[in-house]
């Protein structure tokens, strides 16, 4: 069992394995008074440290020992506290998760009751549009590019793979009604699981085409996007058709084969019971030594640490299909917007370490954006952040749907798929960077690579906008 | 403009509700700019052009009763009631009755107009009489009468029968939905809903150019403070320069524009928001657009309150205020923004918040800017302190204290969790170089409090929470004898009971270094980990201290800036001695 995880480890050369070698004292940080006392930023580097050595913990299958870790945190972690304590508490929350899965019947049990409010979900997602500007700077990129490679078309046919926003196709059908060259007919068809937001989608594109006397269709197509016919998206011979997608794609990265390979491990590890000794065993690392990797890997905002990790090689099968299909439809015009952050590593240590930094981002963005009292706030933390952490740190296989990557990565496959990119529009850009700048906020940054563009907190890159044609 | 014609003829007035009128007036003002408002509705065309009733007409009050009773004119023959004597006499010929219709002379006939039987009605005036007796039933049953006729699929109750029909054959069938979920069955409702809802925005912000549109569009649809100021687009920048100059002219000439620019403070500290204290300054300094707008903003949000629940009312505020903003210049925009922060800020924590924190990102940058050339860190709270304490610089004082106040928001590259990492990463690395791990370590510790900026300082001695800041703020105020002003806010609450809170804490805990020695011992192995702990120990331990004489200093509560920079120069210093000590 000890083979078992060290293999893996010797195997790889990623520095960032070394990660799971650490280990802290048990007995360091117990909850002492003092603690609590800490100010904001001891108690954020304590926090980083026990939320590392919890997941090292987490990653051995130690329970007990990543439970001291779990406790210690709670000490001082808090989904109201500052940046860190709040980021601390969804980590904890994910590892706990993860941990508690070698129990199934716990961790059922614990869940048991839990629903999924998609009405909730979609509250939070459109919170998240309108408290960040990452969308709307998807939004006015796609929309410029929809506008340039549509010049002159008559019939323009618009697929949205995630229709939950109105606000980017109003902006889009008042553009077009304006254009020079004249209105043109436009078809949006738009993908979502909820016929609710599909039927306020049309309510009000609709009316917004019938006020600009824009000769317009919607075309709902209620489902899941893994399951989408493209049948029903009814695209016809004549039109010109652009694809929107909108932090869809990774979700295709989602495979099974992965889903053993790291199950077994784990089950084995569980079957076997408490690791307590073994823990105390392993070479004690310091916060320092542990951290200095960090820099090389995780500050700079280098793709190597993405394009090392192992897992990225396998092509999943399901985003090829996807792809190819997209591709079949040949469309003018496709923008993609995804998570720019490396969140499909193979191991927890990985995923865990980029994702420390690329929410780290996330969540002082919302400090700077909201108060710490804000409800809005602790929505979009929870639900939606914590919900991704959750998902990143605690599942696996199919499960695992926030599987963002890198644009490298996203460039890769998408050429492989047969799209070539396209270069985004300069107005977009300009447009896109004034909007940034209305924010009023020095955090938020834009940065154009290739002809795509990559928004970033300070120098964390975390949304990334390409646009592509279909290359024959 | 509703208001005109119903003062100006009892005709129209009757069909205006109350409720319109009031909708209306806030909507109209903020459509005071060039461009006309896309929502606000037609003109109404003025049937029956109104006018003072004919002063010959013969006046007729009709009792509640009389007025109410449906069928006056009663068929002996089989009972069916009548409301006008002509068609019973319509129906007198069925029953081969006698009848007889009046024949239509005009001259004859002398013109009547009726009085609304309410005592308190405007209509029961007879200078305001009503042309005709089916409008005075209707305006008696609307106005005064109970509404039992209830429609079925939307609640909606009304008085007079035919406006619950004319209501029930469209409810359902014409809906209007607006953007944020709420349902209407009737355009006007709707219309007024969206004059304040945020998704008016994405109307309001169009412009000619494609271009402009886009962004417009999607600048507008948030609710959001930051949204408010990206609405203005390229204007900002203006704004941002104003505030640039106008916090710097108050920081560093201080006593320039003192004397105006502290009246301004007085309301505002009532209110405990430093946003609508910068509001008030720039309203009074830089336009006079913006007082009446004040003022509308004021009874418009009562109005949101009133009309949609508390719930929605920040949103709708914003969008108001982002209406306001495109059609007037930029300066009312921002203060007006700034005002919303204050007005919202009893009822709608989190919408005060917003407008807090954007604001404070604005202020605190110019305060950063401005106080960046003083050179190190560890200056600048006793900086803060003495200019406070000098009293001809009260107005310097008083920007730098309440941008201070927010700069805790805001704090980001600071105190932010991607700062932490970084910075632990960087422990790490340094550490590992200098394979010194004690020194290095020291060295970082002993940065981070001396280097820091201000904020790092005063957290760094008064410990954790946002409270933490209040306390610091308030440490300012009372350090510079303006305590006063805030004496009733409830700022001074937060410090009281933070001040309590920490002591408790503080005489809770037991003296750290014993700790520490457990610390130590149970570190074991593991040498430079235990280190590394023990080195953020140790700086807490410096730090309760630290805390500990401030808060004598404000029972006192008369520090004075000598003792502010004595205190936090060994602050560091301590923690210094307290690490060598431990080695």
């Amino acid at each position: 069992m000890f083979q078992d995880e060290s293999s893996p480890l010797s195997s790889s050369s990623s520095p960032l394995q070394v990660f799971s070698m650490m280990s802290l004292s048990p007995n360091l940080g117990s909850p002492y008074p003092w603690l609590r006392e800490l100010k904001s930023e001891e108690r954020g580097l304590y926090l980083i440290h026990l939320l590392l050595t919890c997941a090292n913990h987490v990653a051995n299958g130690s329970l007990e020992n990543a439970n001291i870790a779990l406790e210690q945190i709670s000490q001082l972690a808090s989904p109201d506290g500052d940046t860190m304590q709040r980021m601390a508490a969804y980590f904890t929350e994910a590892l706990a998760d993860r941990i508690l899965k070698a129990w199934p019947g716990l961790h059922k049990a614990l869940n048991s009751t839990r629903i999924a409010l998609v009405s909730e979900e979609i509250l939070v997602r459109k919170l998240f549009f309108e408290m960040f500007p990452f969308l709307k700077v998807a939004f006015v990129l796609t929309n410029q590019a929809v506008i340039e490679a549509m010049e002159g078309e008559k019939m323009v046919h618009i697929i949205d793979l995630n229709a939950a926003e109105p606000a980017q196709w109003v902006a889009l059908i008042q553009a077009l009604s304006a254009r020079p060259e004249g209105q043109p007919h436009l078809r949006i068809t738009g993908v979502h699981q909820r016929k609710e937001v599909l039927d306020q989608m049309a309510h009000r594109l609709t009316e917004e085409a019938e006020k600009l006397d824009l000769p317009f269709q919607f075309n709902p197509v209620v489902g899941k996007l893994e399951n989408l016919d493209v049948e029903k998206l009814r695209v016809k011979t004549g039109e010109a058709l652009a694809i929107s997608s909108v932090l869809q794609l990774h979700s295709f990265l989602a495979s099974d084969d992965e889903h053993h390979r790291k199950k077994s491990p784990l089950g084995s590890k569980n079957l076997n019971g408490v690791h307590l000794q073994r823990a105390l065993q392993m070479n004690q690392s310091t916060l320092g030594e542990l951290l200095e990797k960090d820099t090389v890997n995780g500050c700079s905002p280098s793709p190597d640490s993405a394009s090392s990790s192992p897992l990225s090689s396998t092509g999943s099968v399901k985003i090829d299909g996807f792809l190819n299909a997209l591709w079949g439809l040949s469309p003018k015009l496709m923008v993609v917007t995804e998570q720019d952050s490396n969140h499909n590593g193979s191991t927890l240590m990985e995923r865990l370490l980029e994702s420390l930094y690329s929410f780290a981002a996330l969540f002082d963005c919302s400090e700077s954006t909201a108060a710490r009292t804000s409800l809005e706030r602790f929505k979009v933390e929870k639900m939606l952040f914590g919900e991704e952490i959750k998902n990143i740190i605690a599942c696996e296989g199919t499960e695992r749907k926030e599987r963002h990557e890198k644009l490298e990565k996203w460039i890769q496959r998408l050429n492989l798929a047969g799209f070539g990119n396209i270069p985004l529009s300069y107005y977009g850009m300009l447009h896109a960077r004034r909007l940034l700048q209305g924010y009023n906020c020095d955090g938020y940054k834009m940065k154009e690579e290739n002809g795509c563009v990559v928004i970033c907190w300070q120098d964390r890159p975390l949304f990334s906008v390409s646009a592509w044609r279909c290359r024959k | 403009m509703a208001a005109a014609p119903s003062s100006s003829g009892p005709f129209f007035g009757v069909r205006e509700e109350n409720q319109n009128q009031i909708m209306k007036q806030p909507h109209s003002s903020s459509s005071t700019g060039p461009r006309v408002d896309p929502w606000s509705p037609p003109p109404k065309k003025k049937r029956n052009q109104p006018g003072t009733p004919n002063p010959d007409a013969e006046v007729v009050a009709l009792s509640p009763k009389t007025l109410m009773a449906t069928n006056r004119f009663i068929c002996e023959v089989c009972n069916k009631g009548f409301q006008r004597e002509q068609n019973l006499q319509l129906h007198r010929r069925g029953h081969n009755l006698p009848w007889k219709l009046k024949q239509k002379t005009n001259k004859e006939v002398k013109k009547k107009v009726y009085l609304c039987p309410e005592p308190t009605c405007v209509h029961h005036d007879p200078s305001r009489a009503l042309g005709d007796l089916t409008g005075i039933k209707k305006h008696y049953s609307r106005k005064h009468g109970e509404k039992k006729w209830k429609c079925e699929k939307c609640e909606k109750r009304y008085a007079v029968q035919s406006d619950w029909k004319a209501h029930s054959k469209t409810c359902g069938t014409r809906e209007y939905r607006c953007d944020c979920g709420t349902l209407f069955s009737r355009r006007d409702s709707f219309i007024t809903h969206r004059a304040f809802c945020d998704a008016l925005a994405q109307e309001t912000a169009r412009h000619p150019t494609p271009l402009n549109s886009i962004g417009s569009q999607l600048y507008g649809s948030s609710n959001y403070m930051n949204l408010g100021f990206s609405q203005v687009g390229t204007q900002i920048s203006s704004i941002q320069d104003h505030n640039n100059n106008q916090t710097r002219e108050t920081l560093k000439l201080g006593g320039g524009s003192r004397n105006s620019q502290f009246d301004h403070l007085l309301p505002p500290s009532m209110g405990s928001s430093s946003s609508s204290f910068r509001t008030q300054q720039q309203q009074q300094q830089q336009s006079m657009v913006t007082s009446p707008g004040f003022v509308i903003q004021e009874s418009n949000q009562i109005f949101n309150q009133e009309l949609l629940g508390n719930n929605k009312s920040f949103h709708e505020l914003m969008q108001f205020q982002e209406n306001n903003s495109d059609n007037t210049s930029t300066s009312p925009s921002a203060a007006g923004l700034f005002n919303l922060g204050f007005l919202s800020n009893g009822g709608n924590n989190g919408g005060a918040d917003y407008n807090l924190t954007s604001s404070g990102l604005l202020i605190s940058d110019n305060f950063n800017n401005d106080n960046g050339g003083n050179g190190g860190g560890t200056n600048e709270p006793s900086n803060l302190f003495s200019k406070s304490l000098m009293s001809d610089q009260i107005t310097s004082n008083i920007p730098s204290l309440f941008s201070s106040s927010i700069q805790n928001n805001s704090m980001v590259p600071q105190m932010s969790a991607t700062a932490l990492l970084q910075k632990a990463a960087q422990m790490g690395s340094s550490s590992s170089i200098s394979n010194n791990n004690d020194n290095s370590l020291l060295r970082s510790f002993v940065t981070s409090s001396s280097t820091g900026t201000k904020t790092s300082n005063f957290n760094s001695i008064f410990g954790e929470t946002t409270a933490g800041n209040h306390l610091h703020e308030l440490m300012n105020s009372i350090a510079s004898g303006n305590s006063p002003i805030f004496g009733s806010s409830s700022g001074v609450n937060t410090f009281n009971t933070y001040a309590n809170r920490t002591s408790m804490e503080h005489e809770k805990t037991p003296p750290p270094p014993p700790q520490q020695q457990s610390l130590n011992v149970s570190g074991g192995g593991s040498d430079r980990l235990t280190r590394d702990f023990l080195g953020v120990g140790q700086t807490v331990r410096s730090m309760t201290g630290g805390a500990t004489q401030q808060q004598q200093g404000i029972g006192l509560s008369s520090l004075s800036s000598e003792r502010n920079t004595n205190i936090t120069a060994p602050t560091s210093h301590h923690s210094f001695r307290g690490r060598g000590n431990f080695q």
